[in-house]
């Protein structure tokens, strides 16, 4: 919904205020709510399904292949599919682009290592069922919650097969599956993108679609392994407002941005955790 | 093009007071030719060629060479649009690498490294990062309230770039400096002329304008108005350390390209 002129000005005023009032009454670090199921698409090693309050929803599939090391540049692949937005339109290569060099930098590849020709290449696909705000956030979490969730069949065949080559084989009982996390041995996190909004010297969290027409900037910042990471980028979130109050940055905005990340990005980690936790894989969707 | 834009201009025999032209204007950088690759110090900021209005049927254009990178941008507009009213200009920016350039991302996802191979006409996942980058970049720069109704359109070419010594961000910094030099000439009103720095950084040492691989851990390209300090566009990579630092490295880059570029502007 685009806002009138009025209505901007009324919500850019209640935003600048400090702190920030929202229209939705969310303090300037929460997340909108949002609502996710884990492992319901059968014949993915891993999926998930999420969904906000203002009705965008994303599905998130991860399947894995065999390849052999040596012939495969990147072990991992993401692909983006926004309804309403063609393919190769610069809105969703920039996604893919962002989520692509996200993962890639920030990834346990060791985790996806079979034998030493062998290797398993994960194929990430995210749908965009229906979006208001920028998206890179629920896609990003949606991958978080399938990477998580995630399961590779147990290699039974010899691990060492420098000399003597060997097709890889698997056990057949998927129970022997291993999620990345017990592939590495240890906790494995999949790295997020946090999406912030600029306002006055405020940032938003999460910026919802009416906010995102009166932002002066948007931040995107990766969180992986505990802290803030890169890429981090300044984005234009607003698509389609008329782009007045478009501003640049100041480096305070970063330097606190990156501490804001730091802070409160472990909580939103945990809560995305904890919805695995509650969400005891029925396959049931609805 | 000096075409009047409903606008006030100034008296034709206006003159242009030699004020602040250095010596070298055309051939900035005020370092000795041998100071290429190997001999360019940290402090350094690569020698650059700098050319602009040389494309008759484009409103503004400009040229830079810069070490292996040449990059050309024509910027069109403010054009009259047919369809329903807006009440300012929109801006759209496309950037292309030409067919033989090898595009160096890893990225890239479907094994393809040309930018334009036999049979595809879009753009790569890179050129359209590039293309977003920069217009978000100069967004903020233009007064695209004075032109309601018209659409202003960046065309950026990139004609050399070596993947293999010179980084994505490098490219993109002087992608940048080009894009706001074309809009400078090609006479739309801008609040400001944006210019970027690039620098890379291990922690303790700092190096500016890198132009070979060097193994690295913050990659940080920063893009300024100059006027009030504002940043425009950010793109890191790598650790997040002394990001505080890195910023105002990129930003004593971008002023010395921002006087490079005012001396270039009035001497011409």
């Amino acid at each position: 919904m685009l806002l009138s002129p009025a209505e901007r000005q009324y919500l850019y005023d209640s935003l600048v205020q400090n702190p920030p009032i929202r229209p939705d009454a969310r303090n300037v670090f929460q997340c909108r709510p949002l609502e996710a199921t884990t492992t319901f698409l059968p014949s993915s090693n891993g999926s998930a399904r999420l969904r906000m309050t203002d009705g965008a929803e994303c599905i998130v599939s991860v399947k894995s292949k065999v390849v052999k090391t040596a012939d495969t540049p990147n072990l991992l692949e993401v692909d983006v599919d926004v309804q309403g937005y063609r393919d190769d339109s610069n809105f969703v290569a920039t996604l893919k682009y962002n989520l692509s060099s996200l993962l890639h930098k920030n990834f346990p590849f060791e985790a996806l290592k079979l034998t030493s020709r062998y290797s398993y290449k994960l194929f990430i696909d995210c749908i965009v069922m229906s979006n208001t705000s920028y998206p890179l956030t629920i896609i990003s979490m949606a991958i978080y919650l399938a990477l998580k969730t995630t399961k590779l069949p147990k290699l039974v065949s010899e691990v060492d097969d420098v000399n003597v080559e060997e097709q890889p084989t698997f056990s057949d009982d998927w129970e022997d599956a291993k999620t990345l996390g017990e592939a590495t041995g240890s906790d494995f996190q999949p790295p997020v993108f946090i999406t912030l909004g600029v306002i006055g010297s405020s940032l938003l969290f999460d910026p919802s679609l009416e906010e995102e027409q009166v932002l002066e900037n948007g931040l995107i910042v990766s969180f992986y392994d505990g802290k803030a990471q890169t890429p981090l980028q300044n984005i234009n979130l607003a698509l389609n407002s008329n782009k007045n109050n478009y501003k640049g940055l100041k480096s305070t905005h970063i330097v606190s941005a990156i501490s804001m990340v730091n802070k409160y990005c472990g909580m939103i980690i945990h809560a995305l955790d904890t919805l695995i936790d509650q969400d005891e894989g029925d396959g049931q969707v609805f | 093009m000096n075409t009047d834009r409903r606008r006030i201009l100034g008296p034709q025999d206006a003159r242009i007071p030699d004020l602040g032209i250095s010596t070298n204007a055309n051939n900035s950088m005020d370092i000795d030719p041998a100071g290429f690759a190997a001999e360019k110090r940290s402090s350094d900021i690569q020698k650059m060629f700098m050319k602009t209005n040389f494309i008759s049927n484009a409103n503004g254009s400009s040229y830079i060479e810069h070490g292996d990178t040449i990059v050309q941008v024509s910027v069109f507009g403010p054009r009259p649009i047919k369809s329903s009213f807006i009440e300012q200009a929109s801006f759209s920016v496309e950037c292309r690498f030409l067919p033989h350039l090898k595009q160096d991302d890893a990225l890239d996802i479907d094994g393809d490294h040309h930018s334009n191979p036999n049979g595809r006409t879009g753009l790569s996942y890179t050129e359209h990062k590039i293309s977003s980058f920069v217009e978000s970049c100069l967004v903020p720069s233009i007064l695209l309230d004075k032109y309601p109704k018209s659409t202003i359109d960046l065309h950026i070419t990139v004609i050399e770039h070596n993947s293999e010594s010179t980084s994505l961000t490098n490219l993109v910094n002087w992608i940048t400096v080009a894009s706001s030099l074309a809009l400078v000439d090609s006479g739309v009103e801008v609040r400001d002329i944006v210019t970027a720095g690039h620098i890379i950084s291990d922690g303790q040492h700092v190096i500016l304008d890198p132009i070979e691989p060097v193994s690295k851990r913050t990659d940080c390209l920063v893009c300024f108005m100059n006027l009030k300090n504002e940043i425009v566009g950010i793109w890191v990579d790598g650790d997040l350390d002394n990001l505080d630092t890195a910023i105002e490295e990129c930003n004593k880059m971008s002023r010395t390209i921002r006087g490079n570029i005012n001396s270039y502007l009035l001497s011409t």
